[in-house]
């Protein structure tokens, strides 16, 4: 019977190998989908799912984790880096600032406690130890495609304001291991980097080859450090936001309160802050399901329909059987077995083009969030 | 079969146990008084990172990358505070394991005004805005041993009195022995300062001090040796970091000024023991005021 059947398939090789594709293509395109939803929302909650709280200026709440937790080109009001001491007994704290980016992507500069507290680990290269020295997420320094020891010019803020921030030549001093975060996608600098790019710090060049304006980026060497200096209270410097781990469950408790009794400071906790957001991806999520099953439901009715037709159209090789001898349920038997080789053979190829496939669609899928 | 599993399970938790109490520990200090407070205070129990050469005034030493890493894989960061630490703006070190042991003695900070910029060692500095000899005013310097204290129980919690004991026997020795600078130099209370280092003490003693700015090992320029003539009816005790060379030494004497030599003990001292450097200038005090 599968001999008969397979050899009829093999006769019929344009109609099969059509057949297969569809139900392959079916297949692949309901777990692609299907996959690329999870693992938005698997994402998007994994940046979420530890005991780490956001702390930043009072607004809204899904701006500042997008902006902390996502590095988004969100707007985000900044707060003095004066709150942070206010914090540090009660919670091991990463104070970010996170306004410029370095060709094209997000500059976080940061405290050396933010790898540790995102349990982040350098695969190439040492932590940054000078002001100047960046740290690379593995996708930026494969996409820029560098390496230890190369440079990156950050990306003016305002081209037509002198006075305000200027690029900074940052030295790539190491790379991230992977992490299938937003980390990959960021480059790290300590705060002083990130205030220098903010046009807070600055080095005074040699007079005979002063003019300012000359200036277009400033590149940190032991040259210009002697002339490098802050301006203004360090207490007074910006921050956009500060990643907490409290050290206690009171301390915990005591972070909240303190931040509520506040009008211009709130520490949040990302899960909640993004509980309605998540609510919203659920429903889409159950939303998407529903009309996935049911183009798939659909499909398989056209199958059931294409089924039945080819029965009629095939009356006659049924007739051939009868006259033969064959008993009358063993035709039905042939097509049943045609069908389930058809079927496997096509889920079976959706399934090896999915694994083939899933990493590039993600890349896809990826580039297409990062927008 | 239970019993034996029994045996090398609980002979495991003891094991562990005592790798966990024995862990060797890591403190990175930025001068030579810090650590010589975690190494009396820890009894010698805790590694200690200091990676200022010998030859170079730490306040004035610029760490390389591979002192900032060392920095960066301590338990723990003693930083001296009062501006001791000039390289911080270009550095980075882990905020959360970094304690600036004199945070809390801000309002005993002196302030240097309009001090004049100098070189030494090929390194040019000016002395102004906060002095940072914290360590030569004993107030100070025991609070910056509390805070010492309270950071290693806070890293070997086992060790809390042992300890303690040792900064209560340290805090003792300290008092003892600029107790006795001061007694020893209540007769005399103006002095030449060839460095401005000794502002602190100056001021736990009450002295008068006209500070210069000359080393050891160069030989002044005429004008400042004016200035040392002019400056005579103030004093004619003048404090030492070190040694002058025997040139500057004999001009002095031809000038009938007596030389102290007072080790400030920032870098490591001959004696590599801060209390024995103190006990070094509190005899070097004693010949000088009562040949």
């Amino acid at each position: 019977m599968i001999k008969l059947a397979f050899q009829r398939l093999f006769f019929n090789k344009i109609s099969s190998l059509v057949t297969i594709f569809t139900v392959m293509i079916t297949v692949l395109v309901f777990l692609l989908l299907n996959s690329s939803l999870e693992d938005y929302k698997d994402r998007l909650t994994a940046r979420t799912n530890n005991d780490l709280l956001i702390a930043g200026s009072r607004g809204s709440g899904a701006d500042l984790i997008m902006k902390a937790l996502y590095f988004r080109n969100v707007e985000q009001q900044t707060f003095k880096f004066d709150y942070l001491n206010g914090i540090l007994k009660d919670a091991q704290a990463a104070p970010m600032f996170i306004q410029y980016s370095a060709q094209g992507f997000p500059v976080c500069s940061t405290s050396l406690d933010y790898f540790n507290l995102r349990s982040l680990e350098v695969e190439h290269g040492n932590l940054f130890t000078k002001l100047g020295d960046c740290l690379l997420g593995a996708e930026v320094a494969k996409k820029l495609n560098l390496t230890v020891g190369d440079s990156l010019l950050s990306d003016p803020d305002n081209v037509f304001d002198p006075a305000g921030s200027i690029p900074v030549k940052l030295k790539v001093k190491g790379i991230l291991k992977r992490s299938s975060t937003p980390d990959d996608n960021a480059v790290f600098t300590s705060l002083k980097t990130g205030w220098t790019m903010h046009g807070l710090g600055h080095a005074h060049p040699e007079e005979e080859d002063s003019p300012s304006l000359k200036i277009s980026f400033l590149e940190i060497t032991d040259e210009t450090m002697k002339t490098f200096h802050f301006h203004g209270d360090m207490e007074d410097y910006p921050l956009t936001a500060i990643l907490l781990k409290p050290k206690s469950a009171s301390s915990r408790a005591f972070l909240y309160g303190e931040s509520s009794v506040t009008t211009s400071f709130a520490v949040i906790d990302p899960k909640e802050g993004l509980s309605g957001f998540l609510d919203m991806l659920f429903h889409i999520d159950k939303l998407f399901l529903i009309i996935l099953v049911l183009i798939v439901v659909a499909i398989f009715l056209l199958y059931l329909l294409v089924f039945f037709l080819s029965l009629r159209l095939r009356r006659q090789e049924k007739n051939l059987f009868d006259r033969l001898g064959f008993e009358k349920a063993f035709f039905s038997r042939l097509v049943a077995t045609e069908w389930f080789i058809l079927l496997n053979v096509g889920i079976n190829g959706g399934l090896i083009l999915n694994i083939i496939l899933n990493p590039v669609y993600k890349e896809i899928f990826d580039s297409i969030l990062r927008g | 079969m239970l019993r034996l599993s029994l045996i090398i399970l609980i002979f495991l938790l003891f094991s562990c146990n005592k790798e966990d109490l024995n862990k060797k520990v890591s403190v990175a200090v930025t001068n030579y008084p810090l650590h010589w407070l975690v190494d009396r205070i820890s009894g010698g129990t805790i590694d200690v990172i200091y990676e200022a050469p010998d030859h170079i005034d730490p306040a004035y030493w610029k760490p390389r990358d591979s002192d900032i890493r060392s920095m960066q894989e301590a338990d723990l960061i003693l930083l001296n505070g009062a501006t001791y630490e000039k390289w911080m703006n270009s550095v980075s070190i882990p905020s959360s394991i970094t304690v600036d042991t004199s945070k809390d003695c801000k309002d005993m900070f002196i302030t240097i005004k309009d001090a004049e910029v100098h070189e030494h060692n090929g390194v040019k500095h000016s002395h102004d805005g906060t002095d940072f000899n914290t360590w030569l005013d004993v107030k100070i310097f025991s609070k910056q041993a509390d805070e010492v204290l309270k950071q290693l129980i806070k890293l070997k919690p086992q060790m809390e009195a042992d300890f303690k004991k040792n900064h209560s026997s340290l805090l003792s020795e300290l008092k003892l022995v600029f107790e006795e600078i001061n007694k020893a130099s209540s007769n005399q209370k103006q002095y030449l300062a060839s460095h401005p280092v000794y502002d602190y003490l100056a001021r736990a003693n009450s002295w008068k001090v006209k500070n210069f700015h000359w080393e050891p090992e160069s030989m002044p320029p005429e004008e400042e040796w004016e200035k040392l003539k002019e400056a005579l009816p103030h004093s004619k005790y003048m404090l030492y970091e070190d040694e002058p060379s025997k040139e500057i030494s004999d001009q002095l004497k031809s000038l009938g000024v007596t030389v102290i030599v007072f080790r400030t003990a920032g870098n490591i001292p001959p004696s590599k023991d801060f209390m024995k450097e103190m006990e070094a200038n509190l005899e070097n005090l004693k010949k000088a005021l009562n040949p």
